[in-house]
């Protein structure tokens, strides 16, 4: 994109001024280098949410942002119901609960150096990933809504987590007052057969070596130092929420 | 990639999107460009030979052709999930917005397929079912992966 359609706030900041239909202005976080290589359709769609109703302050697009579905991906806006706000599932996301988190495992290179190519096998084969495969579990149509509704705490008490995990994770791993009886029978006949699946498309998961620090001050609170070795999963429903 | 001419028209392309992909089917109706929509939906998941053992039968209706052109992917896609299957013969009727078909294909085999990736839905970005001058139908949209 051409910088010379924003307005520059700072080193990182770039502002398209409302025009048109735009109840707000559009705001982009991002280095000029990142701007010039953004996708032109990341400014209309940033300036098409800024249409929307009930739009608050600003439609913002973090660095990463990329042309998407009515929203981009990596687009943030907020939205009042009492100005006729809306709900747009292009800005949620059709993958339910997708996304990236990382794991520390307690070990360090040198421990996993010596197993790594044993450890790649028995991931692969203990973990199913990809397009045709099948979890080890099968939930009944009762099973589908605890899930639903349960979220994460629905997961550890199955065995499939520990409690503590719960604290890492927003909402505490559960969204109160889910509705599971309003998802279609059809959403949910497609993540029956991917429980328990790493997901097939983009999703991955990676042993990773952790080889420099940029913030010593947040690695310290995660507990994290160079050297360590953490895990790190993009996962989430795929045929759920679409 | 632009591929399988069966009549004078019939064929489907696959458009570039920044993190998806597009496809587009043309045909002498609206009808063979759902078919060849539906070829070109499989062609994302593999070039390889798909056998058609089997078939599965599928019906949509919609408010209007474009909206019933997402439904019948999405509905494909639902097959393609649900059974673990791949398609390689679609047979449609399209009567108004109501929409007939039959799909031939045969259960996913890994190494003989090798999936690429898995289409997650087909979405509206781009949807646009319509007739050119010389009277061809092309019906595409992008499909999110």
């Amino acid at each position: 994109m051409d910088p010379a359609r924003f307005t520059r706030l700072d080193e990182t900041a770039w502002r398209i001024e409302p025009e048109g239909a735009m109840r707000v202005p559009a705001i982009i976080y991002a280095d000029e280098s990142l701007i010039r290589e953004m996708d032109d359709k990341v400014y209309v769609q940033a300036a098409n949410v800024a249409t929307l109703p009930g739009i608050v302050q600003a439609s913002y697009a973090m660095p990463d942002a990329h042309w998407g579905y009515g929203f981009p991906i990596g687009g943030v806006a907020a939205f009042d119901p009492e100005q006729g706000g809306v709900i747009s599932a292009g800005g949620v996301g059709f993958d339910i609960s997708c996304g990236v988190r990382t794991m520390l495992t307690g070990l360090s290179v040198s421990d996993v150096l010596p197993l790594q190519k044993q450890l790649a096998d028995s991931l692969f084969q203990q973990i199913p990933a990809g397009l045709g495969s099948k979890g080890a579990i099968t939930l009944d149509a009762f099973d589908m809504d605890a899930m639903l509704s349960g979220g994460a705490r629905w997961a550890i008490a199955r065995g499939w987590g520990e409690p503590r995990d719960l604290d890492r994770i927003e909402e505490g791993g559960q969204m109160l007052r889910a509705q599971p009886e309003q998802v279609s029978d059809r959403a949910k006949e497609r993540q029956r057969k991917e429980m328990g699946t790493l997901g097939s498309g983009n999703h991955y998961l990676e042993v990773q070596a952790v080889v420099e620090i940029f913030d010593a001050g947040a690695a310290k609170v995660y507990r994290i130092d160079k050297g360590d070795v953490v895990v790190t999963i993009h996962c989430g429903s795929r045929g759920l929420g679409h | 990639m632009t591929s399988g001419a069966l009549g004078s028209t019939a064929r489907w392309e696959h458009f570039p999107h920044e993190a998806d992909v597009g496809v587009r089917g043309l045909g002498a109706t609206p009808a063979e460009a759902f078919e060849q929509a539906a070829l070109a939906l499989t062609a994302i998941v593999t070039d390889a030979r798909i056998e058609p053992r089997s078939k599965v039968e599928i019906d949509a209706e919609a408010p209007d052709l474009e909206i019933l052109l997402a439904e019948w992917l999405n509905l494909i896609i639902y097959e393609m999930a649900v059974r673990k299957m791949l398609f390689s013969r679609f047979e449609v009727r399209i009567a108004g917005t109501r929409l007939r078909a039959t799909a031939w294909g045969e259960p996913i085999d890994v190494e003989r397929h090798a999936p690429a990736c898995e289409p997650k839905g087909a979405t509206y970005t781009a949807l646009k079912v319509a007739q050119d001058e010389k009277g061809t139908w092309s019906a595409g949209c992008v499909v999110d992966v």
